[in-house]
């Protein structure tokens, strides 16, 4: 506990985050931009929290994918139970919910750490002998801010201490866009998975052991990502399976979807100008929670 | 003539081991009870026919509910709001199939050669027939494997086929497919009387997991289609809401809230009443509306056939 507060009867509060110094009274810390709540909150619970980062090139579908795991976590699917901790923890899930009911996207999480919306939730698997608590963070994270830090280490320094920190992560990566040929979801993935890497600065035959959930989004516009998913990441992620294979000692691959149909409003916007507007008729939720499941249990 | 130039090393190809040489007798055996009792005059010599004829009949009206006449109204625009604009459509009466086609029904067809033999498919998909293969590249349903379906799901709706498949089967077999109107008339049961009650759900206006399988129920996968009694509309047809998707014939047109065309990367089909993986009880009801691209082939939409309730022996 001593990272929460500086010193016996020390009014000042450390950041879980970046480990600066704040006083009791800040919103927001005023190194990282993260938010004291969750100090706060681990204070009271009397307990460090473990931080689970969802990484993922801009418009990959982060904020979709952890709005829904949020939601389903805190519906007790697959017999898990999630206990949102402080009002703030629900607005992700509240957002994506209401966005994806309204057969909208949720607006792009901004760039700014102290708009990010933060999560911070006590989980467990109901039953059985693995039915301990979890007590877990997780920000949504702005794509543009992580390619940012990703090309410029120490941009973000709340990016930086996050992934320093995170007990483990998941990396989204868009299997539609792969399956199409394009390579930049290999390129992002491997710029990600090599910047971890460097966080770590294991030794040359070392390897990484923070667990990484790898998960193909968008994975229904390539069914086949979804019938063997390894396969599809060596033929069509090649670069990144490789970085895997060489320097991270616990890595699984997933595939999910949560859009059930995606179709497109066309014409013109007031200024003349031509769009297509990607709507999401209906949500069918698909590979959501395994990813999940596999990572805590390794945590 | 066309019958077996199509990839004849396909499964199901020159595959019609078992079938009754006699055409009639054959009609009955893969279950084209539609054929027989709407063309089965061709027949009127066969030794056999009334008594063949009467068996059509009786496994009908075992498998088929009459919906009555009435009309439904449908959103136009992708926001379906109070005061958003409708059209409204008047429905016949119809037979509608008390279930969906299930992977054992559906397997007569792929037994019957139907994936190899042209004429039967419209000539505009020819050349995505070779594409509608299994898992391991036979001829059927994408989650298929060797042209076989899994026998512990025999009685679960077949799915991973598209609205081309879909509506293939349902004219092999003597029926069609509902269009949208009369797949919403049937869950939301709109007679025209005094009284113009409209259901939200086949069994009235609430959602409740315990009549259907959508996320909420918890099941994670397809049940049997016999499955779910307690959801049944008021003429016992089944699982209108949940379980899979069900396609229709109709297209899939909306516009958005300013009145601009909604379009797909393809045709859009429409499907309705939501599937095992519908995560929002709002989106498997009997008048939420929403398409598919055409040829998508997804683990959780079937269909159901219906057949013309005039042609129902005649």
């Amino acid at each position: 506990m001593g990272w929460m507060q500086a010193e016996p009867n020390d009014p000042q509060l450390r950041c879980m985050i970046c480990d600066a110094l704040n006083t009791v009274d800040v919103v927001v810390c005023s190194e990282c931009s993260a938010p004291m709540a969750l100090v706060h909150d681990s204070v009271t619970q009397g307990r460090a929290p473990q931080i689970v980062s969802v990484l993922g090139d801009s418009n990959v579908g982060k904020t979709v994918y952890l709005g829904f795991l949020l939601d389903m976590l805190s519906q007790r699917a697959n017999e898990f139970e999630a206990i949102p901790k402080g009002a703030y923890s629900v607005d992700m899930q509240q957002n994506v919910v209401a966005s994806m009911t309204q057969r909208t996207f949720p607006a792009k999480t901004a760039m700014e750490p102290d708009r990010w919306h933060w999560a911070y939730y006590q989980a467990r698997k109901a039953g059985g002998r693995r039915s301990k608590w979890y007590d877990l963070v997780m920000p949504d994270l702005a794509g543009e801010s992580l390619a940012a830090e990703i090309a410029n280490p120490a941009t973000y320094k709340v990016i930086r201490s996050l992934l320093g920190k995170s007990a483990g992560s998941m990396l989204l990566v868009d299997a539609a866009l792969a399956a199409n040929g394009a390579t930049r979801p290999d390129f992002f993935a491997l710029k990600m998975m090599s910047y971890i890497d460097s966080l770590f600065q294991t030794k040359r035959d070392a390897k990484v052991q923070t667990p990484i959930a790898i998960v193909l989004c968008k994975a229904d516009h390539c069914p086949e990502s979804f019938d063997d998913t390894r396969r599809f990441v060596q033929g069509s992620l090649n670069r990144l399976w490789n970085l895997c294979e060489s320097r991270f000692a616990t890595v699984e691959y997933f595939a999910c979807s949560s859009v059930g149909s995606l179709a497109y409003a066309t014409g013109a916007d007031d200024d003349g100008l031509e769009f297509a507007r990607p709507i999401p008729l209906h949500t069918s939720l698909q590979g959501i929670l395994e990813p999940f499941e596999w990572l805590i249990s390794r945590i | 003539m066309l019958r077996g130039f199509w990839r004849q090393d396909s499964p199901g190809g020159g595959g019609r081991a078992g079938i009754d040489e006699d055409p009639l007798r054959a009609h009955m055996q893969l279950e084209r009870f539609g054929v027989i009792v709407t063309r089965g005059e061709k027949w009127r010599a066969h030794q056999d026919y009334e008594t063949i004829f009467q068996s059509a009949l009786d496994a009908i009206d075992q498998r088929f509910s009459l919906v009555p006449e009435g009309f439904v109204s449908m959103p136009t625009t992708i926001v379906d709001e109070p005061g958003c604009p409708e059209v409204d459509y008047e429905t016949e009466p119809f037979l509608l199939a008390r279930t969906c086609v299930t992977n054992a029904q559906y397997q007569k067809f792929v037994d019957s050669g139907a994936y190899e033999d042209l004429e039967i498919w419209p000539e505009s998909i020819w050349p995505h027939l070779i594409g509608f293969q299994d898992l391991t590249g036979k001829a059927g349903p994408r989650f298929w494997r060797g042209g076989r379906h899994d026998p512990s799901r025999s009685d679960h709706p077949v799915v991973g086929i598209c609205s081309y498949e879909a509506a293939t089967y349902a004219a092999w077999a003597g029926f069609r497919l509902p269009t949208e109107a009369e797949w919403q008339m049937a869950a939301s049961w709109r007679i025209r009387t005094s009284a113009h009650v409209f259901r939200r759900y086949p069994w009235g206006d609430s959602h409740d997991p315990r009549r259907c399988n959508t996320w909420a129920s918890g099941k994670g996968g397809t049940v049997p289609v016999g499955a779910h009694t307690e959801g049944a509309a008021p003429n016992g047809v089944l699982q209108l809401i949940g379980n899979v998707w069900e396609w229709t014939s109709s297209d899939f047109e909306v516009t958005d809230e300013k009145g601009r065309p909604v379009v797909g990367d393809m045709l859009l089909k429409s499907i309705r009443g939501g599937a095992f993986d519908t995560y929002f009880s709002c989106q498997a009801t009997s008048h939420f509306r929403t398409g598919l691209a055409c040829l998508a082939r997804p683990h959780n939409v079937g269909f159901r056939c219906v057949l013309d309730a005039g042609r129902r022996g005649n």
